[in-house]
């Protein structure tokens, strides 16, 4: 029987495929990691797909079990030097999504069903593999809302830019 | 060659799933340090704000370097 923290993780994996996928009945995130998620993981999506796609074109993805076959190896050898951080959580989803848009694009009809075997097994290599390094980093309310909201309320570009104007101004009168 | 037993080799492991989760480590990587960065420099600038998340809350007066930073000031519009 899947835990409650498994149940969360599912629910956050179904959100951001629907949103990569761009579905038209898709309302607003239901919480704020979601939402949080939704923003941040789909800027990681365009770089994702920029860096990964050519790679996946080589590679056959004609059906959800090869799917997650693929995702949990490249997964595996993600995660092989023993190091996890956020960011490396978060291409866990980025990932996903892109594997979700080449079955699309390999014409697989996918189905609610097949939706969520996709968003099963997501949540299953994060539950069976990352979630003890994830509560000890202060869960999702407390680890990644902490490190990723704040980007979504002060824009990295508008920081640096007045950093470097500080440092500018230092360095005029000294 | 005669005399030399050939030594068996597994099979290339996906070389393309190898690259492709180099690439991802490379993203995941790169995007955590800018985040920790982001975080240094909002720690710098907006300690009072920084602070105030601690508990659950935002504060609305802080230092006026972060006054970008309250809502409707943004440029992400969500």
């Amino acid at each position: 029987m899947e835990t409650a923290e498994f149940y969360y993780v599912y629910y956050l994996a179904q959100d951001y495929l629907q949103y990569v996928l761009q579905e038209s009945h898709l309302g607003p995130a239901q919480t704020r990691v979601a939402h949080v998620l939704r923003t941040m993981a789909s800027s990681l999506q365009d770089q994702t797909e920029e860096a990964v796609r050519p790679l996946l074109d080589r590679i056959d993805i004609t059906s959800v079990a090869a799917a997650k076959r693929i995702f949990n190896g490249v997964m595996d050898e993600k995660f092989a030097d023993g190091n996890t951080n956020w960011g490396r959580i978060m291409t866990i989803f980025t990932f996903g999504g892109l594997l979700t848009k080449k079955l699309q694009e390999h014409g697989v009809q996918l189905t609610a069903e097949e939706k969520e075997q996709i968003s099963y097994f997501i949540t299953e290599y994060i539950i069976n593999n990352k979630a003890e390094w994830i509560d000890a980093n202060g869960g999702w309310e407390n680890g990644f809302l902490t490190k990723f909201e704040r980007r979504s309320l002060l824009s990295f570009s508008k920081i640096t830019a007045l950093f470097i104007a500080l440092v500018s101004l230092f360095r005029e009168y000294y | 060659m005669p005399g030399r037993t050939l030594r068996k080799t597994a099979p290339p492991a996906a070389p393309a799933a190898v690259e492709c989760a180099l690439e991802l480590t490379r993203i995941g990587d790169r995007w955590d340090l800018r985040q920790r960065l982001l975080n240094l420099l909002a720690k710098l600038f907006c300690p009072g704000t920084w602070a105030a998340r601690g508990h659950g809350e935002r504060n609305g007066g802080g230092p006026w370097l972060c006054g970008f930073g309250r809502r409707g000031s943004t440029d992400t519009g969500r």
